[in-house]
């Protein structure tokens, strides 16, 4: 029997992609952070409520995935903000050379790129999309042991945003235990609570992406 | 279902692989899956059975093995692993660890038939 050695890493042209974006980002002072949530956790909202919040020297840029529409785009594009929106098309991720597309048909300026992955917990934790960190978001209608269930995307995370803290008197959310449940997959990761409706949590928010400004 | 993703990369691997060579069938097809590579190995498995259909390498067998998390503790100094989403060391039971392994995602080798020689072109 013949044997024909590869060793070749299966997503290797995704992560070749993500590692020339990560290097073009460092080189430009260019924050990148890739959003990930199950669909309807917030993600959009939190981006509207921080660029309305941070400091306005600071300039933004957003990419956004969705299997369908560009509503999503068209609500940050209305706050003045460069968006591109990438349609997927069914698919439940996005790849890094789709965001190196999108990205290179951004013409601004930025400081911050953000990325909002497609909605989901799963798919996303696998593909490399050469940010500099991975942004969980959770909300407080979803199950305390969410992190748990999906303990790649929050392994992966660096930020953990417990959003929709404004509910938590109507829900069965136990924040405490949801965060017990992230830390032990994830000791090190940092955990913000906002509401875009109070807009509580949303200037802490703000200055961790300031502190993490080049 | 980003398996099918997954699924068509290794169809570009195996082209890369073989293509241009004097080889007899493809028998099997082993890679490595890390069980942090959030990889469903029965998704891709139905993937490249999918892909394969019209490919001349249908008869071809995905070899799936299947690999733990690989935890360095940096209290105790252990290695040890887990077939399980546990980041602690399994020794002591310190949460100061460092992940060394569970994220693999590997096409490691090709098998192919000695005898008939087919000239494959993809």
């Amino acid at each position: 029997m013949g044997v024909i050695t590869v060793e070749r890493k299966i997503l290797e042209k995704n992560d070749v992609v993500a590692a020339e974006l990560r290097a073009e980002f460092r080189s430009k002072n260019i924050l990148a952070v890739n959003i990930l949530s199950s669909p309807g956790s917030g993600k959009t909202s939190l981006i509207e409520k921080v660029s309305r919040q941070l400091d306005k020297d600071i300039k933004l840029s957003v990419i956004i995935g969705d299997v369908q529409t560009d509503n999503d785009a068209r609500r940050i594009a209305a706050l003045g903000i460069p968006v591109v929106q990438i349609i997927t098309n069914g698919a439940c991720h996005l790849e890094a050379g789709l965001v190196r597309d999108a990205f290179r048909s951004l013409k601004d300026r930025t400081d911050i790129l953000i990325i909002e992955n497609v909605g989901n917990l799963v798919c996303p934790a696998a593909f490399d999309l050469g940010e500099e960190y991975k942004i969980s978001v959770i909300s407080t209608t979803e199950g305390d042991d969410k992190p748990v269930k999906y303990p790649v995307a929050f392994r992966n995370s660096s930020v953990m945003i417990l959003n929709k803290i404004d509910l938590l008197p109507y829900v069965n959310c136990r924040p405490g235990l949801m965060i017990e449940n992230a830390r032990s997959v994830n000791p090190s990761l940092k955990v913000f609570q906002t509401s875009c409706n109070t807009g509580e949590g949303i200037d802490e928010l703000c200055g961790w992406f300031k502190d993490n400004l080049k | 279902m980003h398996e099918m993703s997954a699924a068509l990369s290794i169809a570009e691997i195996i082209s890369e692989s073989v293509s241009g060579k004097e080889l007899g069938n493809i028998l099997s097809v082993t890679i490595d899956v890390g069980l942090l590579s959030n990889i469903s190995a029965e998704s891709l498995t139905f993937c490249f059975d999918s892909i394969k259909a019209d490919k001349p390498y249908r008869s071809a067998v995905l070899l799936i093995n299947k690999l733990p998390v690989k935890i360095s503790c940096n209290e105790c100094g252990g290695i040890s692993t887990e077939n399980d989403y546990v980041f602690r060391c399994s020794i002591c039971s310190s949460d100061n660890i460092s992940v060394i392994g569970g994220d693999e995602f590997t096409l490691n080798k090709i098998t192919i038939e000695p005898q008939e020689k087919t000239s494959w072109v993809l």
